[in-house]
C-alpha cells in the first residue's frame, strides 16, 4: 500500500530536524520525521567506553552500523581509502532519533554577534571562503531563547562580559564547578581571564517532567541513565509525537529526493528497515541529516535541472566543510584534581573568542570531558613511554592528577574542504557514500599554536607541575561539529540556500542544519542548531499557506 | 602393553569413539576463537611486556587481554586477521634468526629489545617484506590498551582490575558513582 501523502517530509532526525518536525506539527502540518537509525537504547551501551560516540573502537552505540555505511577518504595525495566509523577519518555524527544530542556533552554555547559577520569584522581572508552569514545574531536570538527554554539549559550569562545580549536569562540555574573547575577558574582569575560556567542542555535542577543530573562519570560520549540531558528525542520530538500530526519512522534510509519536471520537490525514495524500496510523497521537504548526509542527498538527486545534484548549478553543495580543531594543553599536578564527576567540563572563558591582536575568530577554552581509562592511555606527555612499565605506572599514578584546558577553534572555511559523492562505493543499500576530501586552511594550525600556549599559561598558574600543549589544526576536517557544506547566502552564485534555508530554485526544499552556517565558530555547535531549526520553520510557518508559498 | 601407533589409534577409536578420528585431533586443540595455541602464546607474551605486571597489580595476561582480542579478530576485528597472522610469524622468524628462540620463551629483557626494534621497524627486513612492522606493533599496542582499560564485556579487563588499579569506582551503579562489589 502508497504511503499517505503528507504536508512535510523532515529528513534525519537529530538537532536540527527534531526541532523543524516540533514546530511544523504544532501548526497543524502533518509531518513524516525520517530517521536512518532507531531510538536510543541505554541499555544498549550502558558505561562502556569502547562503543561509546568519543571511542568507537568497536562500534557505535548510537550508530550508523559500521558494516553498512562506508564512506571514502580521499587522501592528500589523491589516493582513496574506504572508511568506516571505526577506523577513523570518518566524521561521524550518531545515527538514531536525536543523533549527536543523545551523547553529547551538551555544552549550551550562544555564537557571537562577531561569529555572523566574519568578513565584515576581520577582512577577506586569503584560500578562505569566510563570508558574512545573511542573517544576524539578532535575527537568532529569539530562536536560542526558544531552545534553551525548549529544551532546557542550565547557565547564568550575567557572569560572562562577552555573553552576546538576551531577552531571558537561561532557565536553570548554573552546574557548580567540580574540584578541577574551581582551580582552572581561579587561576583564570588570577590572570585576568573571565571563567564562568558553562551553559549545558542538562538539568541542573529537574525540569520538563524529568530529573536533575546525578553527575554520572560516563556523560559525553553516552545517553543518560535518568535522562538529565536534554536531547530532541526526549524534548521536541514527542512533542512532535503528541500532536498527532509527526511520525517517526525509524531505521529508513533515504535515498533521493524526487522532484516534478517543474523543479519541485515532491517526496523521497527511501529503504525502510526491512530494506523494502518506498515512497513518500509531501508538499514540502527539509532536510536535515547533518553537513556530511545531508549533502550527499541533494548531490544523489539529479534531475534535468539540476545534473549534478539538487541545488548545486553552481558547484556549492558539499563545499566548505567544517568543523573545530581541537587545540589545548595538559598539566599534571601534585593531587588528585579531577573528580570524576560527570561530565568533567564546567568551566570556560571566552577571552579568547574574539578582539584578540593577529588573531581571526579564535576559540572558547574549557576545561575538559572526564578522559576515561582508554582514551587517556593515549594522553602523554612528548616524549613518554607509549607502552610497557612506565607507561602502566603513568595511567595509574595520574589519571586523576591530569587536567585538560582545550577549546575548539574558529576553522577558516575553504572551498577545497569538501563532501562528493564516490563514484564506485555504494552502501548497503547501494547508494552512492559520502568522499570526504580537502582539508583545513594553514591559518587553523597557527590559531591552535596560540590558543594552546594560552591554555598551558593557565594550567601554570593554576600550579601544574608538568605540562605539554596538544595543537591540532592540521589534516582533514569535518568530525562530529561538521558544518557549511549548504551555505546561505543572498547571491544564489555563491550559496545553495537562502536566508531562511530554503534552496535556491527549489521553494518547497530546505535545509535545516548545519550544513547552512556561513561559518562555525569558536563555540560548539548544538545550541545553533537547534536555533537555525526554529528559524526555518518560524518562516516556513509563516509563509505556507495551502500547498504553495504566499507572496 | 606398548601400543604402536596403528594400535593407539584403534584403541583411540573404540574408547573415545569420533573424538579420536580425526588426525588434527592428535595436535592439541586451540582454546581460542582464532588465534592458534602457539600464536595466542605470542601474542600473550606482547600484550605482558606492553601492559606488566607490576607493583600496581596484574598485567594484561592476568587481565585477559588475550581473550579481548581473539574474540575481537572475529567479530570486529575481521580485517585484522591477516595482519595478526603475519605478524606474529614474522616476529617468530626474525626471533629465531637474532637469538635461537621462539618470541615468547626468551627473557623478558630480550622480549623487550625485540619489541622495541619492531616499534621502530628495524627487525630483519627479510622477514618483514612488503609488511608494516611498526603499524603491526602498533595495532596490538591499541588492542591491548583496550583490553586492559575498556569495559570486561568484551572479553578484558578482568573483574575492572585495570579501574582498580586506577582507583576508579566500578562498575558505576547509577545514581550513586559508588562501588558495588563484585564478590
Amino acid at each position: 500500500m502508497a504511503n499517505t501523502h503528507v504536508n512535510v517530509i523532515v529528513v534525519g532526525a537529530g538537532a536540527g530536524g527534531g526541532v523543524v518536525a516540533k514546530e511544523l506539527a504544532v501548526q497543524g502540518l502533518s509531518v513524516v520525521l525520517f530517521e536512518r537509525g532507531g531510538w536510543p537504547d541505554y541499555d544498549k551501551h550502558i558505561n562502556d567506553e569502547l562503543i561509546s560516540q568519543r571511542t568507537q573502537v568497536l562500534g557505535s552505540a548510537f550508530g550508523p552500523d559500521h558494516l553498512k555505511n562506508p564512506r571514502v577518504n580521499v587522501r592528500a595525495d589523491g589516493t582513496r581509502e574506504v572508511v568506516t566509523p571505526i577506523s577513523g577519518n570518518y566524521s561521524n555524527n550518531a545515527a538514531c532519533v536525536g543523533s549527536g544530542t543523545v551523547s553529547y556533552g551538551a555544552m549550551a554555547w550562544r555564537y557571537m554577534p562577531e561569529d555572523f559577520r566574519m568578513k565584515s569584522t576581520y577582512g577577506p581572508v586569503e584560500g578562505s571562503t569566510l563570508d558574512d552569514w545573511p542573517i544576524s545574531y539578532e535575527d537568532l536570538e529569539p530562536m536560542y531563547e526558544k531552545a534553551e527554554w525548549e529544551l532546557g539549559v542550565s547557565g547564568d550569562d550575567s557572569q560572562n562580559p562577552f555573553a552576546p545580549p538576551r531577552n531571558l536569562p537561561q532557565p536553570m540555574p548554573p552546574f557548580e564547578n567540580n574540584r578541577e573547575g574551581k582551580v582552572i577558574a581561579a587561576a583564570c582569575r588570577r590572570l585576568g581571564l573571565h571563567p564562568f560556567p558553562i551553559p549545558m542542555l542538562r538539568n541542573s535542577v529537574p525540569y520538563n517532567g524529568r530529573p536533575a543530573c546525578i553527575r554520572n562519570r560516563t556523560c559525553v560520549g553516552f545517553a543518560c541513565p535518568v535522562d538529565a540531558k536534554n536531547g530532541t528525542q526526549n524534548t521536541v520530538i514527542p512533542t512532535a509525537v503528541e500532536t498527532g500530526n509527526c511520525e517517526v519512522r525509524v531505521h529508513c534510509q533515504v535515498a533521493e529526493i524526487i522532484s516534478e519536471p517543474s523543479g519541485r520537490v515532491k517526496g523521497v525514495r527511501y529503504f525502510d528497515g526491512d530494506g523494502k524500496g518506498l515512497e513518500q510523497t509531501a508538499d514540502l521537504i527539509v532536510v536535515s541529516a547533518s553537513a556530511t548526509e545531508t549533502a550527499r542527498l541533494l548531490l544523489n538527486s539529479r534531475t534535468d535541472r539540476f545534473p549534478n545534484g539538487l541545488g548545486n548549478n553552481n558547484d556549492w553543495v558539499g563545499r566548505n566543510l567544517q568543523g573545530h580543531a581541537y587545540t589545548g594543553a595538559f598539566g599534571l599536578f601534585a593531587y588528585e584534581i579531577t573528580d570524576f564527576a560527570g561530565p568533567g567540563a564546567t568551566m570556560g572563558f571566552c577571552d579568547y573568542n574574539h578582539h584578540n591582536e593577529g588573531i581571526i575568530g579564535g576559540g572558547l577554552l574549557c576545561n575538559e570531558f572526564n578522559a576515561l581509562p582508554y582514551l587517556y592511555s593515549g594522553i602523554r606527555p612528548p616524549g613518554a613511554a607509549k607502552w610497557g612499565k612506565e607507561h602502566k605506572a603513568f595511567q595509574m599514578k595520574n589519571i586523576k592528577r591530569t587536567s585538560g584546558l582545550h577549546g575548539p577553534i574558529q576553522e577558516m572555511p575553504n572551498f577545497q574542504s569538501r563532501v562528493t559523492v564516490d563514484p564506485k562505493v555504494r552502501d548497503h543499500w547501494g547508494i552512492p557514500v559520502v568522499a570526504l576530501s580537502g582539508g583545513r586552511h594553514p591559518m587553523d594550525h597557527e590559531h591552535c599554536k596560540w590558543l594552546s600556549a594560552k591554555a598551558e599559561d593557565v594550567l601554570k598558574e593554576a600550579g601544574a607541575e608538568v605540562t605539554w600543549q596538544s595543537v591540532g589544526g592540521k589534516g582533514p576536517t569535518g568530525d562530529q561539529h561538521q558544518a557549511g557544506t549548504a551555505r546561505m547566502g543572498n547571491d544564489p552564485e555563491t550559496s545553495v540556500t537562502n536566508r531562511f534555508g530554503q534552496v535556491h530554485g527549489i521553494d518547497n526544499l530546505f535545509v535545516a542544519d548545519a550544513s547552512v552556517f556561513v561559518t562555525v565558530a569558536g563555540f560548539n555547535p548544538a545550541l545553533t542548531i537547534l536555533a537555525m531549526g526554529y528559524w526555518v520553520s518560524d518562516y516556513i510557518n509563516k509563509t505556507w499557506k495551502g500547498n504553495g508559498f504566499k507572496s | 602393553m606398548v601400543l604402536d601407533r596403528r594400535t593407539f589409534l584403534k584403541t583411540g577409536v573404540a574408547g573415545f569413539g569420533s573424538l579420536m578420528l580425526m588426525p588434527s585431533c592428535l595436535k592439541q586443540a586451540s582454546p581460542y576463537r582464532f588465534f592458534t595455541l602457539e600464536e595466542a602464546k605470542c601474542i600473550i607474551s606482547m600484550c605482558e611486556q606492553i601492559i606488566p605486571a607490576d607493583e600496581h597489580g596484574g598485567g594484561a595476561t592476568e587481565a585477559g587481554v588475550i581473550n579481548y582480542i581473539d574474540r575481537q579478530l572475529v567479530a570486529v576485528f575481521t580485517y585484522d586477521q591477516m595482519i595478526y597472522q603475519q605478524g606474529i610469524s614474522a616476529l617468530q622468524q626474525s626471533c629465531l634468526d637474532l637469538h635461537g628462540k621462539r618470541f615468547e620463551v626468551l627473557d623478558s629483557g630480550i622480549q623487550m629489545e625485540v619489541l622495541e626494534k619492531l616499534e621502530n621497524s628495524e627487525l630483519p627486513e627479510v622477514h618483514w617484506e612488503g609488511f608494516d612492522q611498526a603499524g603491526f606493533f602498533r595495532r596490538v599496542v591499541s588492542h591491548t590498551m583496550q583490553g586492559f582499560y575498556g569495559s570486561p564485556r568484551h572479553g578484558g579487563n578482568r573483574n575492572y582490575m585495570s579501574y582498580q588499579m586506577m582507583g576508579l569506582d566500578f562498575p558505576l551503579v547509577v545514581g550513586r558513582n559508588h562501588y558495588a562489589h563484585l564478590s
